[in-house]
């Protein structure tokens, strides 16, 4: 395959599963540009030798995230916990569009996960069944429903925090006008 | 109050995808690539060339000089080397990213561990090997000089033999003692989900 077909009939439908999990993994635009060349790569690479033994998305899952969580260079190391608590609540902007806000926000909260609970909220978030999620990481079936459970609780946490913490902020601001 | 629906707050994104032309994609697989795997490929092929290059010059350094023994013993330590490599390059070149990620940690923590296990041995095999070797041809060269019934000659090449092997020991550290912590904390959290 050239490299042409492989951009017509393939980048273009999984670009945006890529750009999820390296925006998911990133923290900068630099270490987001890495991410994104490095799947790109790897995924050139192996397209030849795909069996077709899985389903194209579980293999693109599988390359994203094996590639996002063993890359190392310009990564700053991240935080050992990730208890909602003990988090910097860092004000949004103002003047930004609410939906912009709330993926902002939620995006947020994903980079706060430790790495693996990450990677299985957003195979959750991204409508993966059970199965496929424990077939992706390796995990057991039923693991895959418990853990959902309990980051799904963390992130709303922290996505409620946060929104309630700009509330607050907004009716200082109004009582201050 | 209504509940927070995550999943719905993730479709609403309109991802700002790179819009990718086919000419970045062109530079971006064929561009270097940064994966630890990779980088254990090209080291691993740096090394054996350098393997190669040092072994022949050191045949023919032998050979030139007469020492049959010793330029037999090096083509067979190069031929066994040659085989090693073969078969590290199989095994490095059959683990892809495509595995499910506890499988592909576990391989890749194993490789990396296994690299750095094999730099250990190999610089204190070598550095051994060669410091006896050097002392050995340096007596067989010239028995009576005056340094070799000196103690301190012998300090010193000790020293310069640990010196060296704690710096060698230090450098893989510093470049493979993070990432193996890093692969086992991930693939301890995958456990202690399990």
């Amino acid at each position: 395959m050239s490299s042409k077909e492989f951009f017509n009939t393939f980048v273009r439908d999984q670009k945006a599963i890529i750009t999820k999990i390296c925006r998911s993994y990133s923290d900068s635009e630099e270490d987001f540009q890495d991410l994104f060349q490095e799947v790109a790569l790897q995924l050139w690479r192996g397209y030849e030798s795909f069996r077709s033994e899985s389903k194209v998305s579980t293999w693109v899952y599988r390359v994203a995230l094996n590639v996002c969580l063993t890359h190392f260079k310009k990564r700053k190391r991240k935080p050992e916990t990730s208890s909602i608590d003990n988090m910097l609540r860092e004000p949004v902007q103002e003047g930004v569009d609410p939906v912009h806000e709330q993926v902002a926000i939620l995006y947020e909260g994903i980079k706060q996960l430790k790495e693996i609970e990450r990677a299985i909220i957003l195979l959750y978030l991204e409508d993966k069944q059970y199965n496929e999620i424990a077939d992706i990481l390796g995990m057991t079936r039923t693991n895959v429903g418990v853990r959902i459970n309990r980051i799904k609780g963390q992130l709303k946490k922290y996505i409620d925090a946060r929104v309630g913490h700009q509330g607050d902020m907004e009716d200082a601001r109004t009582v201050n006008a | 109050m209504q509940e927070l629906d995550i999943k719905e707050i993730w479709r609403t994104q309109e991802l700002s995808t790179p819009e990718l032309e086919e000419h970045q994609l062109e530079r971006m697989i064929r561009g270097k690539s940064q994966s630890i795997m990779d980088s254990l490929k090209k080291f691993t092929r740096i090394e054996h060339i350098g393997n190669i290059i040092v072994s022949i010059a050191m045949i023919c350094y032998f050979l030139y000089r007469g020492d049959y023994g010793f330029s037999f013993a090096l083509v067979v330590f190069l031929g066994a080397t040659v085989i090693y490599y073969k078969r590290l390059y199989n095994k490095l070149y059959r683990i892809q990213p495509s595995a499910d990620v506890h499988d592909y940690l576990l391989v890749v923590h194993s490789e990396l561990r296994d690299f750095v296990r094999k730099y250990q041995i190999s610089f204190s095999l070598l550095f051994t090997v060669a410091f006896g070797l050097g002392l050995y041809l340096g007596i067989r060269e010239n028995p009576n000089a005056d340094r070799f019934g000196d103690p301190i000659f012998y300090v010193k090449i000790a020293s310069v033999y640990l010196v060296s092997l704690l710096l060698c020991f230090l450098l893989v550290h510093v470049i493979y003692a993070s990432k193996l912590r890093k692969i086992k904390q991930l693939l301890n959290q995958l456990d202690q989900l399990n």
